[in-house]
């Protein structure tokens, strides 16, 4: 109890910190609220937009590209993947295509997405599920090649079938690997979803930001930006949680979770 | 060696004709790898009786896990067969059982699962190997942690799981590789006891393969003693102590003559 309120005491004091910084350097260098609002204004900001605002659609907006995307990303990352891991042949032929995929920003290519899937929700699932893919792919092939050979030694010897080598054996010894490549996805879902608002969207927390810089309204972006994290650290908890739970028989997994 | 009714008497009864016969005959085998061809066994030949205890002798890298493989069904031989219960070895069979040098129990699964899975990739009843694994369980002091996690139990523990898995299916050979070389000498010493008192129970062929001379004499009825790369077989030493064998008879004249003669073989070997 003690320690777990501890923890909770210094998050809370860097909070705390940031924002005394902050409201004091607003008075001190009188710096404008156009350039940056008081806490209080941002404060101000997210109770109009939250009670009976405009705020909860953006946000529901966001989430829902971001969850159908990342389900769809990783699901197809996982999937495809366990392919490649078992197949020679397939690991051959996609693997060039993966280099070149990987070491290019993802980004880059959402005015493109927008182009094709049109400028609703599709394009923006689209987008999230891309940025998804490529981490948990990877996680997926390194966490299956990683498995114990002795494992496979003594399933072979008990006569174990393929599927039984790969769904009993490969893939619990890989997921760990591929829980580490859900936990950065789920930091690149929403930079997937907020750039491609960014592109073109008349909804989402991307675009709030966007309209609100367009009208200088620098609170509504601080609280557009504020609602993002919220997102964020709660998407990194549930799937932290996630993986505590599934993936019991790993002891120490703040090691092993990459981020 | 006198005395050796000690050993037929601890074979089991009504064992079928060719069941639980291992013969190996004329067994080569070569690896190729990138920097040519290595021999790992040249033309061995030997005959296991059904119900015998035998271990495998030899300085480490010497060919002694390859046998194992074979036996497994893990290997191809490049060169003569081995044959179990008659027939020609061409890949795993139910009537093998293994025991790894690891315990290579999942960590996701419990104790009983572990053991259990043999049945399930064999597709025996599973109603039935159920019942028969909270025996073996049992029998291997398991029974109150089968439902506990592999990462709970001690290193003896979990290879005494890997015993009882290696037994699941009833198999007519046991096949074993160094199964307790990862073990401290203490809890190897205790193994090697309840690994005889399950095997007299049981009453299975063992192929046990060993780089330890005690060991190899403690446990078996029989010590066949292999080369340097390639592998053959230079000594074939029946073990004439009675059993049970307890802890004592390894202090024991009758005892140390055998581990004397096998170390004697052993220098030999080096040069």
């Amino acid at each position: 109890m003690t320690s777990k309120l501890k923890d909770l005491m210094y998050p809370l004091a860097t909070a705390a910190a940031v924002i005394l910084v902050w409201q004091l350097s607003i008075q001190f260098f009188h710096i404008p609220s156009y350039v940056l609002p008081t806490p209080l204004s941002v404060l101000r900001a997210l109770e109009t937009g939250y009670i009976g605002g405009v705020f909860w659609q953006h946000l529901a907006y966001t989430m829902t590209s971001t969850i159908i995307g990342y389900v769809v990303g990783c699901g197809l990352a996982i999937l495809v993947g366990a392919l490649v891991s078992e197949s020679e042949v397939a690991e051959k032929l996609v693997h060039p295509l993966i280099i070149a995929l990987q070491s290019m920003p993802k980004v880059a290519l959402a005015p493109l997405i927008l182009v094709w899937f049109g400028f609703e929700m599709k394009s923006k699932v689209i987008m999230v599920a891309l940025v998804c893919f490529f981490p948990v792919f990877v996680n997926t092939i390194v966490g299956l090649k990683q498995t114990n050979p002795a494992m496979v030694d003594m399933a072979k010897a008990i006569s174990a079938s393929r599927w039984m080598i790969f769904w009993e054996i490969k893939l619990p010894s890989a997921a760990g690997h591929i829980f580490a490549g859900l936990q950065i996805a789920i930091v690149l879902s929403l930079i997937g979803a907020v750039v491609a608002e960014f592109v073109s969207s008349s909804r989402g927390l991307g675009y709030l930001i966007n309209s609100a810089a367009v009208t200088l309204e620098v609170n509504v972006m601080f609280a557009a930006l504020v609602s993002l994290a919220v997102l964020g650290i709660v998407g990194t908890q549930l799937v932290r949680y996630a993986h505590r739970k599934l993936i019991f028989w790993e002891g120490n997994l703040s090691s092993t979770v990459k981020e | 060696m006198a005395s050796a009714d000690a050993r037929t008497a601890a074979k089991p009864a009504g064992i079928g004709s060719s069941a639980g016969y291992v013969e190996v005959s004329n067994l080569y085998v070569t690896f190729h790898t990138a920097r040519g061809a290595t021999e790992a066994v040249r033309d061995l030949s030997v005959t296991i009786e059904p119900g015998q205890f035998v271990s495998v002798l030899g300085p480490s890298g010497c060919g002694k896990s390859t046998l194992l493989r074979i036996a497994a069904g893990l290997l191809r031989p490049s060169g003569g067969e081995m044959r179990i219960g008659g027939e020609a070895v061409k890949g795993p069979r139910p009537d093998v059982g293994v025991v790894f040098q690891q315990p290579t129990l999942l960590p996701w699964k419990n104790v009983l699962a572990n053991v259990l899975l043999p049945a399930k990739s064999l597709g025996l009843n599973m109603a039935a190997a159920r019942t028969r694994a909270m025996d073996l369980l049992k029998m291997a002091g398991l029974d109150k942690f089968a439902e506990s996690y592999p990462n709970e139990l001690s290193g003896g523990m979990q290879q005494r799981a890997g015993i009882v898995r290696g037994l699941i299916q009833d198999p007519t050979v046991l096949l074993m590789d160094e199964p307790f070389s990862a073990l401290d000498a203490m809890t190897r010493e205790r193994m090697m006891d309840e690994l005889q008192a399950i095997w007299m129970k049981a009453g299975k062929t063992v192929l046990f393969i060993t780089h330890s001379i005690p060991e190899a004499v403690y446990l078996s009825d029989r010590v066949l003693v292999l080369s340097p790369r390639p592998a053959q077989l230079v000594e074939d030493l029946t073990i004439d102590i009675p059993r049970p064998r307890s802890l004592e008879t390894m202090s024991e004249p009758g005892f140390t003559a055998y581990t004397k003669h096998l170390r004697e073989i052993f220098a030999k070997l080096d040069h």
